[in-house]
C-alpha cells in the first residue's frame, strides 16, 4: 500500500497536481520535499551518456570530451531500499519539465529520471511487449519517441504533456517494416521537431516522426553503429560511433546519447577549456572542432591553471578561441612550454624543447607547405610520451618545405591519437608561429627571439621641443639570414607601443647599403595586425630599400574617446594594436652588412601640419633618424639650415644632434618604457 | 604643474641613466637650456628654405620648457648612442668535422653541476650551421649582454649537443 502510495504521488507530481497533492495525508512533509526536488532545477550544460548492462551515466562536456559519472547506478524509484540497478537507454532530455526520459528495462517500460538519477517509469503503459534503445524527447511536441526497427516495433511516442488527455500513454506511429532504418540513435533538431539519424551504412536521414516518413540526405563519409546521437541549439548534429568511439563533430566516447537541445554548447569566461590561437583554417575555434583540452582541477588564480598535464607552467582557459590575428599568445599563460632550439629547415633535424611539468603524450604538426591546414605529411611527431619537466625533442621537417612563415601545433595530453583538431580531456594545446627554411643559413636576431628593442623619436626636429622621446616609440625584432654568398633575406617584426605626437607621422625602416633593385618586391610579405598587406610596403621611386611600415600611424591606432594620443596618457590605448610582420628576399645575395634595427625613423605625413615654421607641410621630405644616421634619399637636405637647436653637418656626418649632442631619436635595447607625455 | 615636472624629472632621469651607461657624457654646470634659441628671422636665413620666420613667443609652448630638461646634458658629436655592439665569434669543433652541425647562441643560460646547461632559447641571438666544424660569425649583441653560450646541433641525434661560452668585454 506504502507503495502504491508513493507511485499515485509520483504519478500526481508527473501529472502537475503536485501543488494539490500537498493534502495527500500519505506523503510526509519530508516525502513531498524529495519528490519537490525531483526534476532538474535547470537544463545541464553538458550531455550525458548511459551505457553498460548496469548503466552508468556520464557528464559530457561536448567541449572537449572530458566527463565525469553523474550516476554510477540508477537506482529505481520505488522506495525500497533494496533497490536493484536500472539499465536505461534511448535518453532524452525534456525541456518542458527538466525531466530525463529513457526506456527502462528492467521496467520494460519509458520512464523518467530524476536529478539524483532513480528511475521512475510512467506506469504500465508499454503498449508492446518490447523494449526500445532508440529514442529522444521532441521539444516541439513534448513528447518522447522510441523507436525499433522490425515488423514487430516500429515508431511510438510517449505524451509528455499533462495537459494533454493522452499524457502518459503510448502511441504508436509507423510499424517497424514500414519505417526501416538500421539505426542506434535518433536526435530531434531543438527548433524544427525533425529527427535525424545515421544508419550502419553511414546515411543521413530526416525523418517526421509525425507520420514516420523518412528522406535519405546523403551519405556522411563514415559508417558504422552509431549508439549516441545530439544536436545542440545551433542545429549542429553530433554522432558517435560505437566500433571506435570517434565522435564526428564533436568528441563524445560512449555509448548512448542524449543532451538538453536547447543548452548552447558555450564556453565562458569561466569554462575549463584551453583553445588554440592559430588561424580558424587550421581548426581552432569551436565552430571548425577546434583543438582544445579540458583543464581538471581548479585554477590557481583567475583563469590560470598550474596543475595538470600541460605545456610550460602555466595554462590558461579560454572563452573561445582567440584565433590569429586576434590571439593571446602575449599573455604569458598560453605559448610558454616551447622552445624553439633549431631552425627549422627542410630535411634537416630540428630540436625543441618542451616544457611539461607533468610529463603526457605529445604531438606536433607543422604546416610545410604553409596552406593553411595541418594536412598530408604535417604531422612531424606523434604521441611521443614526455618525461616530467624539460624535454628535448628532435622531429624531421620534410624535404618539401614552402619557405617562409607558417604554424606548427604542439598538443599534450594523457590521451594518445590525437588528431590536429578536436576535443582532449586535458592537457594543452600551443599553436607557434615559425619560419621555414628551405637550407641552412646564418640567421641573426636581434636583439633577441623573444625580445625587442624599442626606437623612440622626437618629432619637433629641428626644434627641442617637449624633448619627451615618445612622439613615436616602436618595438622592433629583425632577422636576417645569410648563406656564404651573403644576405638572402630580411625580417622585421614589431609594433607600435606609443605615439604622443601632436603631428602626423610616418614610420619607415631602410635597409643601410641595400639598393632597392636588390630586393626581390614579389617575395615581400607584409602584415598589419595579423592580416597581409597587399600593397607593397617598398617605398617607390626610390634608389634605396626603404620600408614604408606607416604613412600616417594615427591611422591605425586609436588612444580612445577623450584621449589625443597613443598610450602616453592613462587610459588611452591599452593594447598594442599595431603589430607588424615584414619579409623580403633578395634578388640575389648581397654582400652587405646590416644589423640591429637596421635604420628606421619617423617622417611627416604628407599634406599634414608639420608645425607653423614650415612653409608648407614638408611631408616625405621631413625625416628625423637616429643620431648621426643619413637622412634618406627623400629628405630635403636644405632642411638642414641650422635652424633651431639642430646641429647636424652633412659634412662631418653628424645628423639629427644638438647643439648639446643629444638625439632626436633613441634606441634602447629592450622593451623600454617610455615617459608619459609632457604637456 | 606638479605634473608637469614629475613626468620631465622621469624623462630627464631615464635619459642621464641611459648615457651614464653607454659612456661618460659631460653635463654643463648651472648653464641654463638652450631651449629659446630662436628660428632664425626671415630677413637671415629663412628664405629660400623651407622654414618661415616665426619668434619664440608665437611659439609659446617652447618658453614654458622647465629648466630641468634634458638639454642640460651635453654629449659628444661623435657619442651615438648605440645601445649594441657586434662581437666576434670563432668555434672549431672537431666532433662536427665530418659531420653536419649547427649552433644556436644564447645570452640567458645558467651552467648546470653536471656542465650541462639549462638554456632560454627565447634569449637566442645566433643560428648558424658549422662548416667543417667551423664558424666565425659576428653577433650583434645589446650591450648588457656580456657572454654568450653556443648549443652545437649535430643532425646525428645519437650525438649529444656540445656547449661553449663565449665572454666579451
Amino acid at each position: 500500500m506504502h507503495k502504491i502510495n508513493q507511485r499515485k504521488a509520483a504519478r500526481l507530481l508527473a501529472s502537475g497536481l503536485f501543488i494539490t497533492g500537498v493534502s495527500l495525508t500519505p506523503l510526509s512533509s519530508a516525502m513531498a520535499q524529495q519528490f519537490a526536488a525531483t526534476a532538474f532545477s535547470e537544463c545541464p550544460h553538458d550531455a550525458f551518456l548511459t551505457q553498460g548492462a548496469q548503466s552508468r551515466t556520464f557528464g559530457i562536456d561536448l567541449v572537449t570530451g572530458d566527463y565525469k559519472i553523474e550516476a554510477n547506478k540508477h537506482r529505481l524509484f520505488n522506495g525500497n531500499k533494496r533497490a536493484k540497478n536500472g539499465r536505461l537507454n534511448g535518453l532524452g532530455f525534456n525541456y518542458n519539465d527538466n525531466f530525463v526520459y529513457g526506456w527502462s528495462y528492467r521496467h520494460g517500460q519509458p520512464a523518467r529520471i530524476h536529478n539524483d538519477w532513480t528511475i521512475e517509469p510512467l506506469g504500465n503503459i508499454n503498449i508492446t511487449n518490447n523494449n526500445f534503445y532508440v529514442g529522444d524527447v521532441s521539444i516541439p511536441e513534448n513528447r518522447y519517441y522510441v523507436y525499433r526497427r522490425g515488423h514487430r516495433y516500429g515508431l511510438f511516442y510517449i505524451d509528455l504533456d499533462p495537459a494533454s488527455d493522452t499524457y502518459h500513454q503510448m502511441h504508436q506511429v509507423v510499424d517497424g517494416e514500414t519505417m526501416d532504418l538500421r539505426i542506434a540513435d535518433i536526435a530531434f533538431h531543438p527548433t524544427t521537431g525533425a529527427a535525424y539519424a545515421v544508419d550502419r551504412s553511414g546515411y543521413l536521414f530526416k525523418i517526421d516522426a509525425a507520420n514516420g516518413t523518412y528522406e535519405n540526405l546523403g551519405h556522411t563519409g563514415q559508417s558504422g553503429t552509431f549508439g549516441a546521437a545530439y544536436f545542440d541549439t545551433y542545429g549542429n548534429f553530433y554522432i558517435s560511433r560505437n566500433k571506435d568511439g570517434k565522435i564526428f563533430r564533436i568528441s563524445l566516447q560512449f555509448n548512448d546519447g542524449f543532451r538538453c537541445a536547447l543548452a548552447p554548447i558555450t564556453v565562458g569566461q569561466d569554462s575549463h577549456v584551453d583553445f588554440g590561437d592559430a588561424p580558424d583554417s587550421y581548426g581552432t575555434s569551436l565552430a571548425t572542432n577546434g583543438a582544445r583540452h579540458g583543464l581538471p582541477g581548479q585554477p590557481q588564480y583567475e583563469n590560470v591553471f598550474s596543475t595538470g598535464v600541460r605545456l610550460g607552467w602555466s595554462v590558461d582557459s579560454e572563452g573561445g578561441a582567440y584565433s590569429s590575428p586576434l590571439s593571446d599568445n602575449d599573455q604569458g599563460h598560453d605559448e610558454n612550454g616551447i622552445r624553439f632550439a633549431t631552425s627549422l629547415i627542410g630535411n634537416r633535424v630540428a630540436r625543441v624543447e618542451v616544457q611539461a611539468p607533468e610529463g603526457g603524450i605529445l604531438s606536433i604538426w607543422l604546416d610545410t607547405d604553409r596552406n593553411g591546414v595541418f594536412d598530408g605529411n604535417d604531422q612531424v611527431v606523434t604521441d611521443q610520451v614526455m618525461n616530467d619537466g624539460y624535454n628535448l625533442v628532435a622531429f624531421n621537417v620534410p624535404a618539401e618545405v614552402e619557405p617562409g612563415e607558417t604554424w606548427a601545433r604542439f598538443r599534450i595530453s594523457s590521451t594518445a591519437g590525437l588528431a590536429a583538431t578536436g576535443g582532449a580531456p586535458d592537457g594543452e594545446v600551443e599553436d607557434h608561429q615559425v619560419k621555414l627554411l628551405p637550407e641552412p643559413a646564418t640567421v641573426s636576431i636581434y636583439p633577441s627571439v623573444g625580445g625587442y628593442s624599442t626606437v623612440a623619436f622626437e618629432d619637433n626636429w629641428p626644434l627641442v621641443g617637449d624633448y619627451d622621446m615618445n612622439d613615436l616609440v616602436a618595438q622592433l625584432r629583425t632577422y636576417t639570414y645569410e648563406t656564404s654568398l651573403g644576405l638572402t633575406r630580411v625580417e622585421i617584426e614589431g609594433r607600435i607601443a606609443a605615439s604622443g605626437a601632436f603631428y602626423r607621422n610616418g614610420f619607415g625602416i631602410r635597409l643601410p647599403g641595400v639598393l632597392r633593385s636588390a630586393i626581390d618586391e614579389s617575395s615581400i610579405e607584409y602584415e598589419i595586425a595579423g592580416r597581409k598587406i597587399d600593397t607593397s610596403p617598398l617605398e617607390a621611386g626610390r634608389n634605396e630599400a626603404i620600408f614604408i611600415i606607416a604613412e600616417n600611424v594615427f591611422e591605425h591606432v586609436l588612444g580612445g574617446p577623450g584621449c589625443a594620443y597613443y598610450r602616453t596618457q592613462p587610459g588611452c590605448g591599452a593594447p598594442m594594436e599595431f603589430e607588424f610582420k615584414l619579409s623580403a628576399h633578395l634578388s640575389t645575395p648581397q654582400d652587405v652588412q646590416i644589423s640591429g634595427v637596421f635604420d628606421p625613423f619617423l617622417f611627416a605625413t604628407p599634406g599634414e601640419w608639420h608645425g607653423a615654421h614650415f612653409v608648407s607641410p614638408p611631408g616625405r621630405s621631413y625625416e628625423v633618424h637616429l643620431k648621426n644616421q643619413a637622412p634618406t634619399e627623400a629628405f630635403d637636405m636644405s632642411l638642414f639650415a641650422g635652424v633651431g637647436q639642430d646641429a647636424s653637418d652633412p659634412a662631418t656626418g653628424q645628423y639629427f644632434v644638438t647643439d648639446t649632442g643629444m638625439p632626436w631619436g633613441l634606441e634602447i635595447g629592450s622593451e623600454w618604457l617610455y615617459p608619459e607625455r609632457y604637456d | 604643474m606638479k605634473t608637469k615636472q614629475l613626468l620631465t624629472y622621469t624623462t630627464c632621469s631615464a635619459l642621464a641613466l641611459l648615457v651614464a651607461a653607454c659612456g661618460s657624457p659631460s653635463v654643463e654646470g648651472e648653464a641654463g637650456p638652450n631651449l629659446a634659441a630662436a628660428l632664425p628671422n626671415q630677413s637671415e636665413s629663412a628664405q629660400g628654405t623651407p622654414y618661415v620666420a616665426i619668434s619664440d613667443e608665437e611659439l609659446g609652448w617652447r618658453a614654458d620648457v622647465p629648466e630641468t630638461a634634458t638639454a642640460n646634458l651635453q654629449v659628444e658629436d661623435s657619442f651615438d648612442f648605440a645601445t649594441s655592439r657586434n662581437a666576434q665569434v670563432d668555434m672549431n669543433v672537431p666532433a662536427a668535422a665530418s659531420v653536419e652541425a649547427e649552433a644556436t647562441f644564447c645570452t640567458n643560460y645558467t651552467k648546470l653541476p653536471d656542465d650541462t646547461y639549462e638554456v632560454d632559447y627565447n634569449s637566442c641571438v645566433l643560428q648558424a650551421p658549422l662548416n667543417g666544424g667551423v664558424l666565425s660569425e659576428q653577433i650583434s649583441l645589446v650591450n648588457q649582454h656580456a657572454s654568450v653560450l653556443a648549443v652545437v646541433w649535430f643532425q646525428d641525434e645519437s650525438m649529444q649537443p656540445m656547449y661553449q661560452e663565449f665572454h666579451f668585454e
